[in-house]
């Protein structure tokens, strides 16, 4: 944010680019000479990290070395020092931190044979940019600083405690009878899904089963449907009773008819050893795909008939 | 394919004999009106081997059936009614001295016979019950020393009175147990009783053939006992009878909680058998749930003492047992 906030004036930063052009030029520097002292950035401001670059031309080899301790104190955090050399001289690389706001000159570093010193760093203030004048007053204790997004996302969890419960009291009826039909549809279903899975497995056994079995099998699954669709009582109706049953369950004539034949067809290969084909248990198969699937669309129409 | 013909031979057998009973039950409807369950009921315990209580109010045609039927049978019939004084030698015979001789000679009883008819049986003591039941169960009576085996067809048709229970000695669970079935008489319709008064208005003698003879009953019972009958319908009989026994889940909401005390194997046995010749009556050589069903309330319905609850709400037998038939999943 303090990067946003507009840059020192042209006029001030030119002005002390002379500065340092003079200052620079001024340096007793013995048997070598600064010749060049740059910032980088080139303009900065009270607390940034800053690299001084000071060129140093040297007639002959220097025997400079990096100090073991940095001068402290504490207008100014130096964080390194380094050298490097170069064809016409040295480059010393001065890491620090300014503290202060104005010209200072930094204090002096001894590399062994020379000791840098005069180098002035001009440090900004955003505040004297920004247009205050006196001295600076301590500012209280800021807020913690938001991440951006959090007032949203608060805002948002708010709306939703509030809001859903809300939502929920006022549609709670209309979503409750939703919710119940749903369940009673997948509930009512449940028999139909069973005997189909059944049915499907049977079809696959249908060459490996016996006809006994196979009749036990497809009988058992109809019965447990109609005893999960309509009534109980079609668990321990016999095939005699089977027809009352059906005819209570409000099943037409047909259908009726048919499933009784099949039950009666069931008991004799059941109880009686009767022999049958695969030509059999096919079309009894599928006489019991037709009649229940009939029966399933009779229902969901009525259903459907009600519910408009 | 033998066993096909085999089958082929028993439905053939099966359906002789469903013929025969078909004759038996014309011959006795000339006699009687109605009762059609009541003759079932006792032709089925004639073929499958057991006794039968009848209870009904006097005046409903039991002993005339029981009467009618021995005709049919071809078989010796005597009545015997149970009264207070009644002794066991007056049942099963006893020792008599012969002067001339100078020895004791055995004088058989009237249980000595086809088919007894132990006209309410609930008004001799217990001494004189337990004599009839110990013959019934071990189908043979001892006099002095000498064990006589009873006749067969040996049928014992014991009837008794649902009401006037004063000074009766009604007979205990473990003795009711040996009745294979007990078949309840009601009252005849109003058609049927008209028809009755058509019948009977003016005293007259009607005639019955016999068409059972005692070699037909023996081929009979050997053609029941090879009704076949599917392992499934095995498991439902056994499935039935012990649905009434209590299995340490009496607070549920079935018909158990209405169950003292549940039927016994022989109650599964009787069913067995009953439906077997159910089957025989129907004209199948195989036993079906059906006949399973119709036969269960006559063998169950004696077998089985009912809760306090079953008072409380004023259950019959019969209605638990028409819970039980719809709660047991049919095979």
């Amino acid at each position: 944010m303090i990067r946003r906030l507009r840059g020192p004036s042209r006029g001030l930063r030119r002005a002390a680019a002379m500065l340092l052009w003079v200052l620079a030029a001024t340096l007793p520097v013995a048997g070598q000479a600064i010749s060049q002292v740059v910032f980088l950035p080139q303009t900065y401001y009270i607390g940034d990290v800053v690299e001084a670059r000071v060129v140093v031309r040297a007639t002959g080899n220097l025997d400079l070395m990096v100090p073991g301790t940095l001068p402290d104190t504490d207008w100014v955090d130096f964080r390194s020092v380094s050298v490097v050399q170069r064809a016409d001289g040295y480059e010393i690389r001065i890491v620090f931190q300014p503290f202060f706001v104005g010209t200072r000159q930094l204090p002096p570093i001894d590399l062994g044979s020379m000791t840098v010193s005069g180098v002035s760093a001009v440090v900004n203030s955003l505040a004297t940019e920004a247009g205050q004048t006196g001295p600076l007053e301590l500012q209280p204790v800021r807020d913690q600083i938001l991440l951006p997004g959090t007032q949203l996302m608060i805002a948002l969890i708010v709306i939703a405690l509030v809001g859903v419960p809300v939502i929920v009291i006022g549609t709670g009826g209309w979503v409750r009878r939703w919710v119940q039909r749903v369940r009673a549809r997948y509930r009512e279903n449940r028999p139909y899904r069973t005997l189909q899975k059944g049915l499907r497995q049977l079809q696959t056994d249908i060459h490996e089963l016996d006809g006994k079995r196979y009749y036990i099998r497809l009988l058992d699954l109809t019965r447990e449907y109609l005893g999960g669709r309509f009534s109980p009582a079609f668990r321990s109706a016999t095939t005699g009773e089977l027809d009352v049953q059906l005819r209570r369950a409000g099943i037409p004539a047909e259908p009726r008819t048919r499933l009784v034949d099949l039950f009666r067809f069931g008991d004799l290969v059941k109880f009686a050893n009767r022999r049958v084909t695969v030509d059999d248990r096919t079309r009894h198969l599928e006489e019991v795909r037709a009649v229940t699937a009939g029966l399933q669309k009779r229902e969901w129409e009525e259903h459907r008939d009600v519910g408009a | 394919m033998e066993l096909q013909e085999q089958n082929t031979s028993l439905d053939v057998q099966v359906q002789r004999a469903q013929d025969l009973i078909g004759k038996a039950r014309h011959e006795l409807a000339r006699r009687i009106v109605g009762q059609q369950q009541m003759v079932d009921g006792l032709l089925t315990g004639i073929l499958a081997g057991g006794h039968v209580l009848l209870e009904g109010v006097p005046g409903l045609a039991k002993t005339l059936t029981v009467k009618s039927l021995a005709e049919v049978l071809d078989a010796s019939f005597r009545r015997i009614q149970f009264t207070p004084d009644l002794l066991p030698a007056d049942l099963i015979g006893t020792m008599i001295y012969r002067q001339q001789t100078g020895e004791f000679v055995p004088r058989k009883g009237p249980i000595f016979s086809n088919v007894i008819l132990a006209d309410e049986i609930n008004r001799a003591p217990a001494k004189v019950q337990s004599a009839l039941l110990e013959a019934m169960e071990e189908r043979q009576v001892t006099i002095g020393d000498t064990t006589y085996p009873l006749s067969e067809p040996f049928f014992v048709l014991a009837t008794q009175n649902p009401i006037e229970q004063e000074g009766t000695y009604p007979l205990p669970e473990a003795q009711l147990d040996r009745f294979m079935l007990k078949l309840f008489v009601d009252y005849p319709t109003r058609d049927e009783e008209r028809e009755i008064l058509r019948r009977v208005g003016v005293p007259q003698d009607i005639e019955i053939q016999r068409t059972i003879f005692k070699t037909d009953i023996r081929k009979l019972r050997d053609i029941v006992g090879q009704i076949s009958v599917d392992e499934r319908i095995a498991d439902y009989m056994v499935n039935l009878v012990t649905a009434t026994r209590d299995d340490g889940e009496r607070g549920d909401m079935g018909p158990l909680r209405y169950i003292e005390f549940g039927a016994s194997p022989r109650a599964s046995i009787y069913l067995y058998r009953c439906a077997k010749v159910r089957a025989v009556f129907e004209g199948r050589s195989y036993v079906m749930p059906e006949d399973v069903k119709a036969v269960a309330p006559d063998v169950l319905r004696h077998r089985i003492i009912l809760s306090f609850e079953a008072d409380s709400e004023d259950l019959a037998a019969d209605d638990v047992i028409d819970m039980l038939l719809s709660t047991v999943p049919v095979p």
